[in-house]
């Protein structure tokens, strides 16, 4: 099976499971929880569930598309379900053979991996779901998020999409995988981890992201006075990955680095805030309607 | 077996997969709570078999012996007096017939007995004894709900925490379901099979019936079952491999594997001849920590290319050979990693990487990893002069070297990816890059010395001890400045870890030097870097480190406590010199000549207590006893000086022993309070430089004497 059928049977699958089947933000984002539909909507009490592929740019782990097993961006396939379904294992266990992998054949197990994301103010209690000895998800159950208490609790399944079609298909570069049958995974995306590498590491221009982090943040805040939370919330992630790049140039010094991260901290929890009053003001719709396709 | 009237318990709380090092403690916590219950019940003493019960998806707990009903008992209820129980006619009156109704008896059936308030009357009944499931029934959803595990969560739309999701509870006395709710889920009798047998649904009829029934579902529910399994199976697994291979004994990664595995199967795999090339802590920590793979040995002794895995699945060949396929793919996928890691990071040399250091946050306000390193050296520098001042000269341009690069392997790769390797991979650089041998063996040794058992791994040479004193050191000064200080079971920055290797690698080292130069000159280092802190934490780091000198001395090397507070009474500001006073104290602990000479000591010390005699005036001793106590006493004086000052504490207290006899006799006929005022401070004046001579080792009033309550450490003869 080759990498683009993979997402595609994934997305069929909890499709089918009465997931809003989602496309990624079209922002940067370090991780598919940044996602606004699974960002806001763990929060509060309405029922949730999507499903989308994201795309996740860690400008720190490129690698100039020299590493057969790491890069800048890859592709997580994420899943979120509030509240989390009381057979939420056996769905993810089932959702393995969309792939072809059957549980009775394979070595499966659930191994401690507790999240945090000091920047969402999130945090949650799960595991990392290993396959023989690989690691291809992150099963987690959303304790906090925005600096809030969660309830309904949301389960949160991340599948590294990259890893599970290299074991597939006994690959052992990255750059190797098949994309579709006439197309590598190195065809498509290799220059983009060259070129990224260097403009991460080498080439951004330190005073421009700089400044673009005080303005995104200025920004945000100034959006979110008006309670345009929506907003507000894109340029808290701009102000994140700006944060990423200053970083991965080493432009961020030690003490420095824990004020950045709580500012864009501070910036989520009051989206986070603000979207839950809003919601609240409209009366929660999701719980009237069968939210996001729960059936 | 068991006896008549008593029944086999069963509990399972099924779950979602439950953290491996939860598991047991939470057992252990059922165990223990449910025999305190049954004997508070009137239960009986359980008998719990097998010992430990459980696997990632249940806890589970089998107790025999229990009786299935409490005996009945009698119940005596005291009612009003009786001048209120009855009228002047003798009548029951409206109160004892209230009384007589809520005891369920007839007024006539209402006794007399005497209470401390006078007369009244009493109603004594027959209580029957509760059954066990009922008893049960209410108790054990109290004890499941009060698991401490290390970290719990909700789920779903509950409010209830537990380590994991709970699916489901089996509950049975005999065949009986014992009946109640745990987070909304009712007790029953149907259990689960293992995952890749899809687990599927498993009635258990009787509690007895419990464990087979699990086995053939591929569960080993037994914890010691299931470890020797693994145990036996590893070594099956590599007598496979081949003659003279034997898999690496690892009792921490066993146990790891015992709680992640229903039923474990050993597989043995292979790896690239090439990887070998890789450091052997590399290839171990990549087999150990990330696949929980045992790394086998060869005839040699060396590192082969096979590892042995213990898989959760079917033991049915086609499986097993396909997980191996998977697995050997995902292990060579980390080796080579591994070697990329190796040889990009070979490309910088350590030095090189210093710089980078300053973007390595140590602490925020003490500042970066840069920093601490130049604290560290100047620290070590320091350290070594003291050795050297004391005839004990280290290689300190080596200390230095060490001090300077002991962080930078931090910045590396393969750091970055195996933590666990930090320092180890520090000295596999140092090296690759042909450093001194001193150099690279302090690299890697710094971080040892945390480990209390009798594994612990020992600080090899006086560099390592030395790097290792000044980096813990460093780390100490800077949190007590912050006033970021231990208390109780709190210990965020392992501040008792640090000093506790601290303490271990001055004692494996036996290195001696004082530590309070050392504090100022940590304190000073940080003053320089603008960190002051309020200066009240900083008095509470001798005593910190005080304790954990005791700590080491009783927990470590099993000295009595009385010992240890002997010696560290007097002072433990140079810890070897303290440790080998405490050494020699215990030595003597118990010898009759010490037994008598501490009594003697503790009344010295009771008689000078709040005194400050002027000093000795020879020529107006009095009486016979006097003088030859001072003979003695300067005999003494004069042949243990050499030895106290060469710290050979255990010659110098055989030494003092002879003193026993004239001061026994001295107490005997001399009166010390004499009327006299001279007389007086004179004899005060003898007894104190006794004293001083006897605190050169150690306080001996601390210690316990045959037949004192050993337990009872504040305890004090009071009048000498």
């Amino acid at each position: 099976m080759n990498f683009q059928d993979l997402v595609l049977a994934l997305s069929g699958y909890w499709g089918r499971l009465g997931a809003v089947v989602q496309q990624p933000y079209d922002l940067e984002v370090g991780a598919g929880t940044m996602h606004p539909d699974t960002f806001f909507r763990v929060l509060g009490p309405e029922p949730w569930r999507a499903a989308y592929c994201s795309p996740s740019r860690r400008p720190v782990d490129g690698r100039y598309g020299e590493n057969p097993f790491r890069v800048y961006r890859h592709y997580q396939f994420q899943v979120i379900l509030k509240p989390s379904p009381p057979d939420v294992q056996e769905l993810y266990l089932e959702s393995l053979a969309s792939f072809g992998v059957k549980v009775p054949e394979h070595d499966i197990r659930f191994e401690e991996d507790n999240w945090e994301s000091p920047t969402l103010g999130a945090a949650g209690v799960g595991w990392q779901v290993m396959l023989d000895g690989m690691e291809i998800s992150q099963f987690t159950y959303f304790q906090q998020a925005g600096g809030m208490e969660l309830s309904p609790v949301s389960a949160e399944l991340t599948y590294g999409s990259e890893r599970i079609a290299m074991f597939l298909n006994g690959v052992e570069n990255v750059f190797d995988l098949p994309w579709n049958d006439r197309c590598t995974y190195g065809e498509i995306r290799r220059e983009e981890e060259v070129q990224f590498s260097r403009f991460n590491f080498e080439e951004a221009d330190l005073r421009l992201h700089l400044r673009l982090f005080d303005d995104y943040e200025a920004e945000a805040k100034r959006l979110l006075e008006k309670g345009l939370y929506l907003p507000a919330y894109d340029f808290c992630l701009r102000c994140s990955h700006t944060f990423n790049i200053l970083d991965a140039r080493g432009a961020v010094s030690t003490t420095e680095r824990p004020g950045y991260i709580g500012r864009v901290r501070r910036l989520a929890c009051a989206c986070a805030e603000t979207y839950l009053k809003s919601r609240e003001k409209a009366g929660f719709p999701l719980l009237r309607s069968s939210g996001g396709g729960v059936p | 077996m068991r006896r008549p009237g008593s029944s086999l318990f069963l509990l399972e709380i099924g779950c979602e997969e439950i953290p491996d090092w939860m598991i047991v403690p939470a057992l252990e916590f059922l165990k223990r709570e449910f025999a305190a219950l049954s004997q508070k019940e009137g239960l009986g003493v359980p008998v719990f078999e097998p010992s430990l019960m459980g696997t990632p998806r249940r806890l589970s707990l089998l107790a025999a012996d229990l009786r299935l009903r409490q005996e009945d008992r009698d119940v005596e209820v005291t009612g009003p007096r009786v001048a209120a129980a009855y009228d002047s006619a003798g009548k029951p009156t409206r109160a004892l017939e209230g009384f007589a109704r809520a005891q369920g008896l007839e007024p006539e059936q209402i006794r007399r007995v005497m209470t401390p308030k006078g007369e009244c009357v009493a109603a004594r009944r027959r209580v029957e004894g509760r059954s066990a499931a009922d008893v049960l029934s209410e108790a054990i959803p109290v004890i499941v709900e009060s698991i401490p595990f290390g970290k719990t969560m909700k789920w779903g739309e509950g409010r209830f925490r537990f380590a994991r999701p709970i699916h489901w509870i089996v509950c049975l006395l005999g065949a009986e379901i014992v009946p109640f709710r745990v987070a909304g889920i009712a007790s029953g009798r149907t259990s689960r099979g293992a995952r890749f047998e899809g687990s599927r649904e498993l009635e258990i009829p009787d509690a007895k019936d419990y464990l087979d029934l699990l086995r053939k579902a591929s569960v080993l529910a037994d914890i010691a079952e299931r470890r020797e399994r693994i145990v036996s199976s590893l070594q099956e697994a590599c007598g496979r491999i081949g003659k003279g291979s034997r898999v690496e004994d690892h009792t921490e990664l066993i146990d790891t594997v015992t709680g992640m595995v229903e039923f474990p199967v050993a597989c043995a795999g292979d790896f690239d001849r090439d990887f070998l090339g890789l450091p052997g802590p590399v290839l171990s920590t990549a087999m150990i920590h990330h696949q929980r793979f045992f790394p086998v040995h060869g005839s040699e002794g060396r590192l082969a290319p096979h590892y042995v895995a213990i898989l959760n699945c079917r033991p049915d060949p086609q499986v097993v050979e396909r997980i191996r396929r998977g697995n050997e793919w995902v292990l060579r996928a980390r080796l080579r990693d591994a070697s990329f890691f190796w040889r990009e990071d070979l490309g910088r040399s350590l030095e090189e990487r210093l710089p980078d250091l300053e973007k390595i946050l140590f602490e925020a306000t003490l500042g970066s990893y840069r920093k601490k390193v130049e604290r560290v050296e100047a620290l070590s520098r320091d350290l070594c002069r003291q050795l050297e001042a004391g005839g004990r000269p280290t290689d300190s341009e080596a200390v230095a070297l060490s001090a300077r690069l002991s962080k930078a392997d931090l910045t590396t790769m393969m750091v970055k990816e195996f933590p666990e390797l930090q320092g180890v991979m520090g000295g596999l650089y140092a090296r690759a890059e042909k450093r001194p041998e001193a150099v690279c063996l302090a690299l890697e040794q710094q971080y040892l010395g945390t480990g209390e058992a009798g594994n612990r791994t020992r600080f090899e040479t006086p560099e390592g001890a030395v790097l290792a004193v000044a980096d813990r050191l460093d780390t100490l000064a800077g949190f007590f400045l912050l006033e970021r200080i231990p208390t109780g079971s709190r210990d965020p920055y392992g501040l008792r870890r640090a000093a506790t290797a601290l303490v271990q690698a001055t004692l494996d080292q036996r290195l001696e030097y004082s530590l309070k130069p050392l504090l100022e000159r940590a304190r000073e280092l940080y003053r320089a870097q603008g960190v002051t802190g309020s200066g009240e934490g900083w008095g509470r780091i001798l005593p910190f480190l005080e304790e954990r000198l005791r700590h080491v001395c009783q927990e470590v090397h099993s000295f009595r406590y009385d010992a240890v507070s002997a010696a560290v009474a007097v002072g433990a500001g140079n810890l070897q010199d303290a440790f080998r006073r405490v050494e020699a104290l215990n030595g003597v602990r118990g010898h009759p000549d010490f037994e008598a000479l501490s009594l003697s000591y503790r009344r010295v010390k009771n008689i000078l207590a709040g005194q400050e005699p002027p000093p000795l005036e020879e020529a107006a001793l009095a009486s016979e006893e006097e003088k030859t106590l001072l003979a003695a006493l300067s005999e003494v004086e004069q042949k243990s000086a050499p030895l106290l000052s060469a710290g050979d504490y255990g010659a110098a207290l055989r030494i003092m022993a002879s003193l026993r006899s004239p001061l026994d006799r001295f107490f005997d006929k001399v009166l010390v309070m004499d009327p006299e005022p001279r007389t007086r401070a004179n004899r005060l004046a003898l007894l104190k430089r006794i004293s001083l001579l006897f605190l050169k080792v150690g306080d001996f009033a601390e210690m316990v004497l045959e037949g004192e309550n050993a337990a009872e450490p504040a305890r004090r003869i009071k009048r000498g």
